[in-house]
């Protein structure tokens, strides 16, 4: 028997059934559309599927559909506003922060929730704090020189 | 030619075009698409790493309203027929359709049997289990030392090993045997002062792409059908699938969709000829996806290798023989990349005398597919330990000795050629003079530098550019962009119409809208579609002097094109190439260019890489201290993506040499299929990765530029185990170098 | 009269290390080799690159080359 949700997804509200099996990713991948966010593991290992969750960063694909209630999602769709890109994501591309592109929304996602939580990280706390976001092409050097950027961008009110 | 060419775009850090869409998660990948009707198909897999299938029925699925199609091997048109018939080529496709699907026996753990679809990937899943499998297990064969011993368990009764002096007589589990020399090995032994002979091995690994295989199929009986797949060569899945189901090429048009990774392990098919059966029997479009687990257990990892190298040189340095036997691993089919692994072997060396003896050997794991300059840092790794062993005897610096004997124009290869201008001395240059070789090694940490070379290739390329009325315009390729190509293609194209590169759109078209592009691999794609792009713009350029010439009644040697602008020689006038195009209705229509070529020329690339590694000797874990990547990339296009390729290849290959491996229970099961203990660096497990390009420019392209996206996996190997054997004082033959092994080694030597 | 240098699993087939040649395109070559090295079938040559003075062609269909040109023939190197 399905469950009928009501939720709030980058600002608008959602409605969608779901099994009580299925998982958010899923949701937010196959009923609704949104292959913004990806699927690399399924098991919260490749943090692909990163999205906030009531102010948490969470893999979606270990969140079911139906914890998605009365929660206030973020996912990588929502992080430019129109067609202004978000300064993070200024960053990645002006530092080629990204080659084949598929761990990018994830790691857009991340590094929003790291700078909200810590505005100044030194570079250490950056990699620490991503180390949950794999990446296969770009050995991780210009992702962790996007991200130090932008939280300098960011700190000076850009 | 491009020594000291100013360029206006080459040489800049554009942003890229497709930049945008991958930024905010528009971009579409492999498992991004959704079609009406569409249903889901799982595949069934085998329980057991080696044993016969005895019975195979599918009957209880057939009966389920759930199950709305079954496929399985006998569901492939043309193949029985074709195995009758003799040729490589024949082989090598009834290898991949039994690869695809078991033909009465299973290979390895994970190998697919069958496959069903039904409304829901869930009960695609469930139904799965309405298939009944009867097998006889055999035991499984896991290792190289196992496959070759006299009472193994032999995986295809009709192997018989290719290239043995006397011919083969039994069946064997050695598909192939493989023989280079030059000069007297013996000879040159006698004459070495100091000798290093070592023994080496290497796992099996993955590429480690992040996004698992997925697909979306339509099958159509009144038009192509539709296959949209993440994939390195979208027409070599187009000829493949053709084969496969014995069709036309025509009659399949491929897609192919953003990639989210592949360094050579999405260069063949898995899923794409299952849903198409699917979804022909259906009527449906079919969409599958491999979970992470069966990415693992049943794509393609890189061949395990072990390795005996034995090298002389005299004390003065000069290397007088270099000797190897390398056994490289194949999987459940034949076709490891032993053939280039004893190519690279010793080509970074200029040396009298060589001799290099491999073998390709079955094992009951997956088939082996590519992963970036496949069998070569293999080979090279125990090349390179070998060589810094050398070194350190007679007490001459690393870089040092590969100086005194470095590879350079004109040395010969053991494969034949000789060589053309090559920059591995110019990367050795840099390398004794970057920073980090002159900063003094911190405490406990040791240092480890190696070299590496790979050939490059060129192949087919189609372009079309196509002008619009206001000057704009678009490239359309069909090159699969997996690392930012598309940047690199418009500023070649903007470069030669004196253009800006964002006024022309590049856009990776399908293999019904440009022609014939061979795969996105093997380092060819700047090189190869890049001279594409060139001709196609400078065919352009010939169009819009014609056009000009005939606005201003003059011939078309009388103009000149340069920085799009066109110059009536024998006047005053000019015209921009927009205003050109504006007036194109006029003087005959509307303006494209093209280019359909097979490149030839492609220059090989070197590199030399540092390493810095701290040991933490009560536990064994290995740190990455500091890292630089040296290469030589001919031209750079576009210098960010360039260090990027180097960045990347070097983390994969620290990867490689520190902690990535599958582990195996004694019954051929992966134990280790996921990203928690399938361990690949992670962004807190590294420093900078700092990347140093040199430039000695390939004269046979446009700009200079040679391939780099492969050759920068090579060294790291060497330079990390190098490392490691150095920060714990003893020597280091087998990778990777990961806690339990190191802490194992600590211990004995007390 | 170009030069044609076997490496050492070809040498099985060839019976010899070198060979010098009239052919002066790959066509050519291929039909001259097969003739005089019967051994040397077009099934063992024709899925092999061939490096023309160094520079490796792996599709050599129309290549030609010069009358003092160093011939070799090579596995086609495949991609990663």
């Amino acid at each position: 028997m399905k469950s009928h949700i009501s939720t709030t997804i980058n600002g608008d509200s959602i409605e969608f059934l779901c099994d009580p099996s299925q998982t958010l990713l899923q949701v937010l991948r196959n009923d609704l559309g949104m292959t913004g966010t990806k699927e690399g593991c399924g098991s919260g290992d490749c943090g692909a599927c990163s999205v906030i969750l009531d102010g948490e960063l969470v893999c979606a694909c270990l969140v079911l559909g139906v914890e998605a209630q009365d929660a206030a999602i973020e996912t990588v769709e929502g992080v430019a506003a129109h067609d202004q890109l978000h300064v993070i994501q200024e960053k990645f591309l002006e530092h080629a922060a990204l080659q084949c592109g598929i761990c990018t929304p994830g790691l857009i996602v991340s590094t929003k929730a790291l700078l909200e939580e810590n505005p100044s990280p030194t570079e250490e706390e950056a990699r620490y704090f991503l180390a949950g976001n794999l990446c296969r092409c770009t050995g991780y050097d210009k992702i962790i020189k996007a991200v130090m950027d932008a939280a300098a961008t960011m700190r000076q009110g850009a | 030619m491009s020594e000291a060419r100013e360029f206006k775009h080459i040489g800049q850090r554009t942003i890229r075009p497709d930049g945008f869409d991958k930024v905010t998660g528009k971009a579409n990948y492999g498992a991004d698409l959704s079609l009406p009707g569409m249903i889901w198909g799982a595949i069934l897999r085998s329980p057991h790493a080696h044993a016969n299938i005895k019975k195979l029925d599918v009957s209880r699925a057939q009966a389920s309203p759930d199950v709305l199609a079954i496929a399985t091997f006998e569901d492939f048109p043309s193949v029985n027929a074709a195995a009758q018939r003799n040729g490589s080529q024949r082989k090598d496709l009834m290898d991949t359709a039994c690869n695809i699907f078991a033909n009465q026996k299973v290979l390895y753990h994970g190998h697919a049997v069958a496959a069903i679809a039904a409304r829901s990937q869930a009960a695609a899943i469930a139904a799965l289990d309405l298939i009944d499998v009867d097998y006889e297990v055999l035991t499984p064969v896991l290792n190289i030392n196992d496959a070759i011993s006299a009472d193994a368990p032999i995986l295809h009764e009709t192997m018989m090993t290719q290239g043995l002096a006397e011919p083969a007589t039994e069946a064997s589990n050695v598909s192939a045997r493989m023989e280079l020399k030059k000069g007297d090995i013996e000879a040159g032994f006698a004459a070495a002062d100091v000798i290093v002979e070592r023994a080496y091995d290497t796992p099996t690994v993955h590429q480690g792409y992040i996004e698992p295989h997925a697909t979306t199929v339509v099958f159509n009986d009144n038009g192509p059908s539709m296959i949209w797949c993440p994939t390195q060569g979208h027409f070599d899945v187009r000829a493949r699938v053709a084969q496969l189901m014995n069709l036309e090429l025509g009659q399949i048009k491929v897609v192919a969709s953003e990639i989210g990774g592949g360094f050579g392990g999405k260069t063949t098919v898995y899923l794409e000829p299952v849903a198409l059966i699917l979804s022909k029997k259906s009527g449906r479009p079919v969409k599958m996806e491999m979970s992470r687990g069966d990415v693992f257990r049943a794509s393609g990892p890189a061949s395990a290798s072990q390795s005996r190298i034995k090298i002389g040189a005299k004390m003065d340095g000069t290397i007088t023989a270099m000797q190897a036997t390398l056994h490289y691993e194949a999987g459940a089919f034949q076709g490891s990349p032993m053939g280039p692994g004893c190519m690279t072997v010793f080509t970074p060396y200029d040396v009298e005398n060589l001799y290099v003896e491999g073998f390709d050997v079955v094992v009951n794991k997956p088939k082996v597919a590519a992963y970036r300059a496949p069998g070569a840092p293999q080979s090279e790794f125990a090349a390179e330990m070998a060589v810094n062993e050398l070194a350190k005897k007679i007490g001459m610096d690393p870089i040092e000795f590969r100086l005194k004997n470095a590879a350079k124009e004109g040395t010969q290869t053991i494969y034949g050629p000789k060589l053309k201008v090559v920059g591995l001395v110019a990367c050795l240059e840099a390398a004794k003079s970057s920073p980090h070789y002159n900063a003094p090694i911190p405490e406990n940490v040791g240092r480890g530098l190696a070299a590496g070379f790979w050939f490059n290739i060129g192949g087919q390329s189609s372009v079309i550019i196509n002008l619009n009325p206001d000057g704009t315009g678009t490239i359309i390729e069909g090159s699969p962009d997996i690392g930012g190509s598309r940047a690199s293609m418009q500023m070649m194209a903007a470069e030669i119409l004196g253009v800006a590169p964002s006024s022309l759109n590049p856009i990776v078209a399908d293999t019904e809208h440009v022609a014939y592009n061979q795969t996105t691999g093997g380092s060819r794609t700047t090189f190869a579609t890049g001279m594409a792009v060139v001709e196609a713009a400078e065919d352009i350029v010939e169009q819009l002097k014609a056009r000009a010439a005939a606005m201003w009644n003059v011939t078309a040697e009388q103009v000149d094109f340069t920085d799009g602008v066109a110059h009536n020689l024998s006047g005053e006038d000019q015209l921009t190439l927009a205003e050109i195009c504006a007036s194109a209705e006029k003087t005959g229509g509307q303006i494209s260019g093209r280019a359909n070529i097979n490149a030839r020329g492609a220059g090989p690339s070197f590199a030399v890489h540092i390493c810095d590694i701290k040991v933490d000797k009560e536990t064994g874990k290995t740190d990455v201290v500091r890292y630089t990547a040296i290469q030589d990339a001919g031209k750079a296009i576009h210098p960010s993506y360039v260090e990027g390729q180097f960045q990347g290849g070097a983390v994969q290959g620290i990867g490689w040499a520190l902690n990535e491996e599958y582990v195996y229970s004694k019954d051929g099961i992966m134990e280790n299929a996921g990203f928690l203990d399938y361990r690949i660096p992670l962004a807190s497990d590294l420093p900078e990765i700092e990347a140093i390009i040199v430039e000695v420019p390939n004269s046979f392209h446009p700009f200079g530029v040679r391939g780099v996206g492969e050759t920068g996996i090579i060294p790291p190997l060497a330079a990390v185990g190098t490392a490691v054997a150095e920060a714990i004082g003893q020597p280091i033959s087998s990778l990777p170098c990961s806690p339990p092994k190191i802490l194992k080694l600590l211990m004995a030597a007390h | 009269m170009a030069l044609v240098c076997f490496n050492a699993s070809l040498e099985k087939h060839a019976g010899c290390a070198h060979l010098t040649v009239a052919a002066q395109n790959y066509r050519a070559l291929l039909e001259e080799l097969t003739q005089r090295l019967p051994q040397l079938t077009q099934e063992v040559l024709t899925p092999l690159a061939l490096v023309i003075d160094g520079e490796i062609v792996q599709e050599p269909f129309l290549a030609d080359f010069s009358a003092d040109a160093e011939l070799h023939f090579i596995e086609k190197i495949a991609a990663g």
